[in-house]
């Protein structure tokens, strides 16, 4: 019984519940921004998972040199401890997954808005994942191909667009240069329109 | 050129390899035939380029500032009756298409060989004058060109004849006898060129055209079909053709709606796909999405017929609906909200009263086009609905008529709902002004024409200052005044109205009259000569034949200089 006192002692009302805040923070911000990596959460979480290891040892030696009544306490800090871990590498799994995605969506510079957001090591990580991704894509095509660009196969080779604003004359690959005067409407080439479509310069009609 | 048999290859295949400019004049027809081109288009991975093109000079600027950078254009509904290779200079490897409805076509245009082809719908015959009649390829005809033809008779010639020798004699007469062939044959040119140019009217509708050239494509299905079909209703309800000719071309519709809309009794098929079939049509604008009051006050043949401005015709109206068996109150919900039996009843009722209250040329027949359970749209009720879009007062022309072009897909069909919704906002305006001008008198009757100013400061005049809504405005006026005065009916009927206060400028629309059942005008001869007369400043730019854009302060001199023309004639 002293022993659980201990544990409460740490200030945690019950375990587990440090690293079930962390997994929960995750969820609340899905739709929205990442929040910055909390080290102070996960120091918690760890501290408390070294406290229950070292209170295990304790209770181990203890029932080898033959004290009894100590086995429950035992597996339910293990349990503890593995739920703990679990929720540290959910966690961080998780984090992981979003700067993935955050790449092919997004584009390979991080943004400082975003960058504040991500521990070093997560920064790491993302310079290494890029460069992978590059190796990758260098290795597909003999000029290279951009998978990120389309993340859904397209529908069809050329693309209506309407003309918002005077852009001006616009050359597309093939040499053929069109006039981009406000009001006219083009059926253009996807790729070559993308960009322009990006800046809003033209509007895709469906 | 023109090119009749082999559209598919002469036209179509032609452009499809190459980046396209097509040209369109915002009216309903073109608009039509534009998505029908751009469908094909899309089906072969061509590129295009549109452009919305509402006069003569804003193609030309369209032409110079994309020139460079295609090789084919084609022309919708406008530039047929202009010189297009003086106006246009297009270089050596352009080629261009016109795809026009409007008649007689620029004769430089039709025998243009090489850079101009002029398409035209299997069958249809050209009547225009003999190559020889009008351009002489001989040389002499230049270098003698500046002779009048009184110098036949110059005592030079005679004088040269008897002193020179023989063989001077000889050359002299011949020389007199070749100049006045020529004389004679210049003569004959411009009485062709004169008679050729007297009448305008309108052909085959472009969208009737390239729907055909689909059909030949076998790329063609209901959509399209129900664009050439909206294309056609213009035809009618514009008054561009007449009935008669209306009727031929909806004969030769029918076999492809029959094709393309095979009920079976056994297959169910997806109630989502767009069903067209054939109806007789009723005199009333938008019925189904409006109430019968509001309606039967508001369409031009009705309110007419009707006299709805006057009290009498009021309680003839409401006899009317008293007649048919509607209650009042029934009549002033929508339609869609009456009850069952006596929207099911409606149309035998109206039928059976119609004939009673005079009312004898209600029907006439038509489409209409369901898809699902909601919407279901007559041909007419679409080809209002896309006017007023295309003439929404709120937007500029471009992008009106983007809007428009948008709205024509069955994807987008709320687009075509909202149309709807404008275009009874227009009704009503258009018979508030009607039943302000009978009322306040403001119709003259000239000598030999009918004519009526809006004057400035009108309320909703904003939506009289485009071209299609001004001569709606002008041939229900003129039905209106037809009404009351029958004499009338043999008189054309011009209205005028202020489009640009800034700039002072107004529009003027001429509405031919309904002697004969054929639809020829002679304003666009007419209006030239009058302003050139009174040296007023008017811009003939409109494709359009019967409507043109002058000084407001010119308008005086104008109508008189037209009366003295009109009462000469």
């Amino acid at each position: 019984m002293t022993r659980t006192v201990n544990i409460l002692d740490l200030g945690a009302r019950c375990l587990g519940e440090k690293a079930l805040e962390l997994v929960r923070e995750l969820k609340r911000s899905q739709d929205g921004n990442l929040p910055p990596y909390n080290e102070d959460g996960i120091r918690q979480v760890v501290e408390e998972m070294r406290a229950l290891f070292e209170q295990n040892q304790l209770e181990v030696r203890a029932t080898t040199d033959g004290e009894r009544g100590l086995l429950s306490g035992i597996q339910l800090r293990h349990a503890c401890l593995e739920r703990n871990q679990r929720c540290l590498l959910a966690y961080v799994h998780h984090r992981m997954t979003r700067i993935r995605d955050y790449r092919w969506q997004t584009g390979s510079v991080l943004p400082p808005s975003f960058r504040l957001s991500l521990c070093e090591q997560e920064i790491q990580w993302f310079t290494h994942y890029n460069r992978s991704l590059a190796t990758y894509m260098r290795s597909i095509a003999p000029t290279g191909l951009d998978l990120t660009q389309h993340l859904q196969p397209p529908k069809s080779l050329l693309v209506e667009v309407r003309c918002l604003e005077d852009y001006g004359e616009f050359e597309m690959e093939d040499g053929t240069v069109v006039l981009l005067h406000k009001n006219t409407q083009h059926y253009l080439p996807r790729s070559q329109c993308e960009p322009l479509i990006r800046q809003g310069v033209l509007e895709h009609i469906h | 050129m023109v090119v009749i048999d082999r559209v598919k290859e002469d036209f179509y295949q032609r452009i499809s390899s190459d980046h396209v400019l097509v040209l369109v004049y915002p009216d309903v027809d073109s608009l039509c035939a534009c998505k029908i081109l751009q469908t094909l288009f899309k089906a072969d991975n061509t590129q295009y380029t549109v452009v919305c093109v509402s006069g003569i000079s804003q193609l030309k600027t369209a032409f110079t500032t994309h020139h460079d950078k295609v090789r084919s254009v084609v022309l919708i509904n406008c530039g047929g009756g202009a010189k297009l290779i003086e106006l246009l200079q297009p270089e050596e490897h352009i080629c261009i298409f016109v795809v026009d409805s409007v008649r007689p076509l620029e004769l430089d245009n039709v025998y243009n060989k090489g850079q101009v082809h002029i398409v035209l719908r299997e069958g249809e015959v050209l009547e225009i004058p003999d190559f020889d009649d009008i351009y002489d390829s001989d040389q002499q005809a230049e270098e003698d060109g500046e002779e009048e033809g009184e110098e036949f008779f110059s005592d030079e010639e005679v004088e040269d004849s008897v002193t020179g020798g023989k063989r001077r004699r000889r050359e002299g007469e011949a020389s007199y006898e070749a100049r006045r062939k020529r004389h004679l044959w210049r003569r004959k040119r411009e009485e062709i060129l004169y008679k050729y140019s007297e009448f305008n009217y309108h052909s085959t509708a472009a969208s009737l055209v390239l729907y055909e050239l689909a059909w030949r494509l076998t790329r063609d299905n209901n959509e399209l079909l129900w664009l050439a079909i909206t294309g056609l209703t213009e035809q009618l309800l514009h008054e561009k053709t007449d009935r008669e000719m209306y009727v031929t071309e909806m004969h030769r519709m029918q076999p492809h709606v029959l094709r393309l809309n095979r009920s079976e009794e056994e297959t169910v098929s997806a109630i989502n796909t767009m069903k067209i079939n054939f109806v007789e049509e009723l005199r009333l604008d938008l019925y189904r999405h409006w109430t019968i009051y509001d309606s039967l006050c508001n369409s031009c043949y009705t309110a007419c017929k009707f006299k709805v401005w006057s009290l009498k015709g009021h309680k003839n109206l409401l006899e009317f609906l008293a007649d048919m068996g509607l209650p009042l109150v029934q009549c002033k919900q929508r339609f869609s909200a009456m009850d069952v039996q006596f929207r099911e009843n409606f149309r035998s009722w109206i039928d059976r009263s119609a004939a009673k209250f005079g009312l004898d040329n209600m029907a006439y027949g038509s489409f209409s086009a369901q898809i699902g359970y909601k919407i279901k749209l007559s041909a007419a009720d679409m080809l209002l609905s896309t006017t007023a879009l295309i003439e929404n007062p709120e937007k500029s022309t471009e992008e009106a008529f983007l809007q428009a072009l948008d709205a024509l897909s069955w994807s987008n069909v709320t687009k075509i709902l909202a149309g709807i919704e404008t275009a009874k906002l227009q009704q009503a305006a258009i018979k508030t002004h009607v039943r302000n001008f009978i009322d306040t008198h403001q119709v003259v009757c000239t000598g030999p024409f009918v004519y009526a100013y809006v004057e400035e400061g009108t309320p909703n005049m904003k939506y009289f200052s485009r071209p299609l809504t001004l001569c709606k405005l002008a041939r229900f006026l003129r039905e209106a005044w037809i009404s009351s005065n029958k004499r009338a009916r043999d008189y054309p009927f011009i209205l005028s109205a202020p489009v640009d206060l800034e700039k002072g400028t107004c529009l003027v629309a001429g509405v031919p009259c309904q002697t004969e059942e054929t639809r020829r005008s002679e304003f666009r001869k007419a209006f030239t000569q009058a302003a050139d007369r009174t040296q007023a400043n008017a811009s003939f730019d409109c494709f359009d034949n019967c409507v043109f854009e002058m000084q407001m302060e010119d308008r005086g001199k104008f109508f008189d200089a037209l009366t003295a023309l009109c009462t000469v004639c």
